[in-house]
């Protein structure tokens, strides 16, 4: 393709797309909605992964003790949890460091100010066990101590593996979602670019006695499915990039829940979400005009 | 020009287009293809443009046997022929000059070559005035002489002609069959398909009259034939 057939080409999809402008508008929109979807989804998705990379390192148990009993008891639960099979560490959490802990998970933020001359915060033991399976097994045996010094056992796991399934679930219902929207946006721009082809049908026909080829005929109609299809990925990366720079900007102001709004860098998501969008918006628009034009060529 | 080895169309329904032709068209002629309504004129031109496929046959243009080439070579091939229909086919949102300046584009001519050939393909076709008047600004013979100015326009060696003067008036007609005679004069192969018995009669060209998709007689300088 020369620079003379290219100029010809992008006239030829630029004026089709001002004459069909509102199906083009409207291709635009879906395409967009399409890939704003995708880049929603991939964000939460991506966000999920990474707020569970730092909540895997809590892979324990916790047992929160009462905070009535002595230091003697204290040493003595401790033991009781040790002769527990496949317990391989156990670290008292005194109520100073649960204290600092909870300052350093939440941040000394302007809501707790007010909570001053609240009761100490209980004292637990951290218990690592050996490995994933014996979980279930340790926490049994934990439970038993409920009533004799022990208020609480909390399975940190439970909140890791739901995050996990609940991960792995909007993986798979977004890759659905995203697999039956580009389609979806593929027939829109297909049905937009028939337009084009029908009010030109006349023109596909004498082009072909007149001998033009196939490629000639098809690019202005690849052209401007392209352009939908960009059109729509550059829209749905702006909006996503606004909506993610402002999510992520209020990070400072919601103490309570600091762990989950530990989020990925604008930088980080976007890297991916932008030549991604743009690939499948171009790659929705080829289909879609390849599919609208291929039965007109067989003249 | 064109060699015809026994072709037969028969068409999905079983309708008979042409049957059993041979035929040989040399450089130069100018070809009528006489015969009823249903008789498979139409059905012989677009076997030639290869818009359809022989059922069995070869059919050779410039010594190429165009029934193997493949659906990318088609385009090639048109490029050797010109051809008008009786509708016409102008685009109507197109001026008389770029409805011309159309066929040089598709084809990759530059614009230094379409400004050239243009207004002398127009000139000799008697539009030079009309250049920027649209189809719907036209009479039919103007509409068809700009058609012909297209098909020739990229000077293929082979004109082919589907009633061309059947939407025309007998004096338009005339005017039409004139610039096809200054055509063929001036090298061009023209094969044309036509019921118009006068023309036929008076220009003393080659017929072919085909019935039921047979060559039922071709004649040297022959006349329309009334009796077929
Ligand atoms: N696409 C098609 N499918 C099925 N049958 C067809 C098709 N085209 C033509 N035929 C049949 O083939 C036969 C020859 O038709 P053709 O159009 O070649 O005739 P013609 O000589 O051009 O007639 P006319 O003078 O009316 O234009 C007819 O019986 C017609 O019904
Ligand atoms: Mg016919």
């Amino acid at each position: 393709m020369n620079i003379r057939n290219f100029k010809h080409f992008l006239g030829e999809a630029l004026r089709s797309i001002f004459k069909n402008r509102l199906m083009s508008i409207a291709s635009v929109i879906t395409v967009a909605s399409c890939l704003l979807i995708l880049a929603l989804s991939y964000s939460v998705i991506s966000n999920l992964d990474h707020m569970l990379s730092g909540l895997s390192n809590d892979l324990e148990l916790s047992a929160f003790l009462d905070n009535d009993i002595s230091d003697t008891e204290i040493d003595a639960i401790r033991d009781e949890i040790l002769r527990i099979d496949h317990v391989v560490d156990i670290h008292f959490v005194s109520h100073q460091e649960a204290e600092e802990r909870f300052q350093e998970r939440f941040g000394d933020g302007n809501i707790l100010r007010g909570l001053e001359g609240r009761n100490a915060l209980p004292r637990s033991f951290d218990i690592r066990v050996n490995s994933v399976e014996n979980q279930e097994f340790v926490k049994n045996n934990l439970d038993l101590l409920i009533g004799r010094g022990v208020t609480d056992v909390v399975f940190v796991e439970d909140v890791a593996e739901s995050f996990v399934a609940l991960s792995r679930g909007l993986q798979i219902g977004s890759i659905t979602i995203i697999a039956f929207l580009s389609a979806v946006s593929a027939i829109i721009i297909m049905n937009t670019i028939k337009l084009t082809v029908n009010s030109r049908k006349n023109e596909i026909n004498i082009m072909k006695y007149v001998g033009a080829t196939d490629w000639f005929i098809r690019w202005p109609f690849i052209i401007e499915g392209v352009l939908i299809g960009l059109f729509g990925a550059l829209l749905a990366v702006g909006v996503s990039l606004i909506a993610y720079t402002r999510v992520v900007g209020y990070e400072a102001d919601i103490p309570l829940i600091n762990f989950l709004t530990d989020f990925m860098p604008t930088s980080a998501i976007f890297a991916f979400l932008i030549p991604f969008c743009v690939l499948l918006g171009v790659a929705i628009g080829v289909v879609g005009s390849t599919i609208s034009i291929r039965k007109h060529l067989f003249v | 020009m064109i060699y015809l080895d026994n072709v037969t169309k028969i068409y999905g329904n079983g309708a008979v287009g042409v049957k059993n032709i041979s035929l040989d068209i040399k450089p130069g002629e100018f070809v009528f293809i006489v015969g009823s309504s249903g008789s498979g004129k139409s059905s012989l031109m677009k076997l030639l443009l290869k818009e359809r496929e022989p059922t069995t046959g070869n059919i050779y243009i410039n010594n190429t046997n165009i029934t193997v080439l493949s659906h990318k070579e088609i385009p090639y091939l048109r490029r050797q022929m010109g051809v008008v229909f009786q509708d016409f086919r102008l685009l109507p949102n197109k001026t008389v000059y770029e409805n011309v300046a159309f066929a040089m584009q598709v084809i990759g001519c530059s614009p230094r070559e379409i400004r050239r050939s243009v207004p002398a393909v127009l000139a000799m076709v008697g539009l030079q005035r009309k250049a920027k008047a649209y189809p719907n600004q036209l009479s039919g013979g103007e509409q068809q002489r700009t058609a012909l100015a297209r098909a020739i326009v990229n000077k293929p060696p082979l004109l082919i002609a589907d009633e061309p003067t059947g939407n025309l008036d007998p004096d338009t007609a005339w005017e039409i069959m004139e610039i096809l005679d200054d055509i063929n004069y001036m090298g061009t192969t023209i094969v044309l398909a036509t019921h118009a018995k006068e023309i036929v009669d008076y220009m003393q060209k080659r017929v072919i009259t085909i019935k039921n998709g047979n060559v039922l007689r071709d004649i040297e300088k022959g006349g329309y034939d009334d009796e077929y």
